[in-house]
């Protein structure tokens, strides 16, 4: 058995889910290593890497949060985590926008292309707006590209693949900025 | 003298470059007042460029006093085929459009700027500016070359917290 878990849940948003999660983490004294948090089309979605006491078991802390959990509506699963890594800088990373009218496959025939190029996705942000003309659907996807890789080429196939699809695509240097 | 509806993305207008300006006259005179007006129209909104109304011409409007949040600025600009003569540094923001409802994208571009451009009257000014008047103009600016905020996108986090 892991040290690490991952624990996520997911439900109709509403104040105090959190709080419930947290309280039971804090009451067993396991220590939230990592955490995502975020509103997906009002359902409130957590993901967690939480590090538990030698003391504590997977099943002693499912128990305890499945009682919190059925009260607010939160569907709950866990999976141990093999090794948590260090933190380490990201290589050469691009950020991809896209953007269009609104159509399945989008995220699936961008990612393809990217997965054959080893082109590696760290993270993605998509939104959909909705304008007089309909609903535009827009996707950032932060990657890291193979050292040997051209941009340039990637671009212009991209290019192609998003005029096949009437979507705008656009590559840039991803930057932090200096605070 | 009236409020002009905006287009959003994915209309194909707003990929399209901009022609620039040949007569100050009394056209752009009304298309200008028109485009301060539509700006003035919808609240923190702090520039525009004229294809966002539909025209594909080389004029945009900034005025960062129109910000909730204070900054230096020089008035009103209105400015026809302005050009980016210089430019220097780097600053990274949270930008915003019209054109690009609800959502907001953090963006790198020049820190510090100077920019020529004609006046309402057709004369030639000069204008050296920074910060965040400096980010408008060239957000505007690449409006008139095809280009929306979503194209320059540079980071998915807001950057306070920089996930490794």
């Amino acid at each position: 058995m892991s040290k690490y878990i991952s624990l996520t849940a997911i439900g109709k948003d509403r104040p105090g889910i959190v709080g419930a999660i947290t309280k039971v983490l804090y009451e067993l004294k396991c220590n939230i290593e990592d955490s995502t948090m975020t509103i997906l089309h009002g359902q409130f979605a957590m993901i967690l890497i939480v590090e538990l006491p030698l003391s504590i078991t997977l099943k002693k802390l499912s128990s305890d949060i499945s009682k919190k959990a059925k009260r607010l509506g939160l569907s709950v699963s866990y999976s141990p985590v093999a090794s948590v890594k260090k933190k380490k800088e990201k290589i050469n990373p691009y950020v991809i926008s896209v953007y269009g009218a609104d159509k399945t496959g989008i995220v699936y025939n961008i990612s393809k292309y990217l997965a054959g190029k080893k082109i590696n996705i760290t993270d993605v942000q998509t939104a959909v707006t909705n304008s007089k003309i309909g609903k535009t659907y827009i996707m950032l996807i932060e990657a890291q590209f193979p050292e040997k890789i051209s941009v340039q080429k990637v671009s212009s196939e991209l290019a192609e693949i998003s005029k096949s699809l009437g979507l705008s695509i656009s590559i840039n240097k991803a930057e932090s900025s200096e605070i | 003298m009236s409020v002009l509806p905006v287009i959003t993305i994915p209309d194909p207008l707003l990929k399209r470059v901009s022609i620039d300006v040949k007569d100050t006259g009394g056209e752009v005179r009304t298309l200008a007042e028109n485009m301060r007006k539509t700006m003035l129209y919808h609240k923190s909104c702090v520039g525009i460029a004229a294809v966002q109304v539909g025209v594909l011409v080389r004029i945009i409007i900034v005025d960062v006093s129109l910000s909730e949040k204070p900054h230096r600025s020089s008035g009103v600009l209105t400015m026809i085929n302005p050009v980016i003569t210089y430019s220097s540094g780097k600053t990274s923001s949270r930008e915003g459009c019209l054109s690009v409802p609800d959502f907001i994208g953090t963006v790198t571009r020049k820190k510090k700027i100077e920019v020529e451009y004609l006046d309402l009257n057709g004369c030639k000014q000069f204008l050296k500016t920074d910060g965040f008047e400096a980010v408008c103009i060239q957000h505007e600016i690449d409006h008139l070359d095809g280009k929306v905020f979503l194209d320059r996108v540079t980071s998915l986090k807001t950057d306070v917290f920089r996930r490794m």
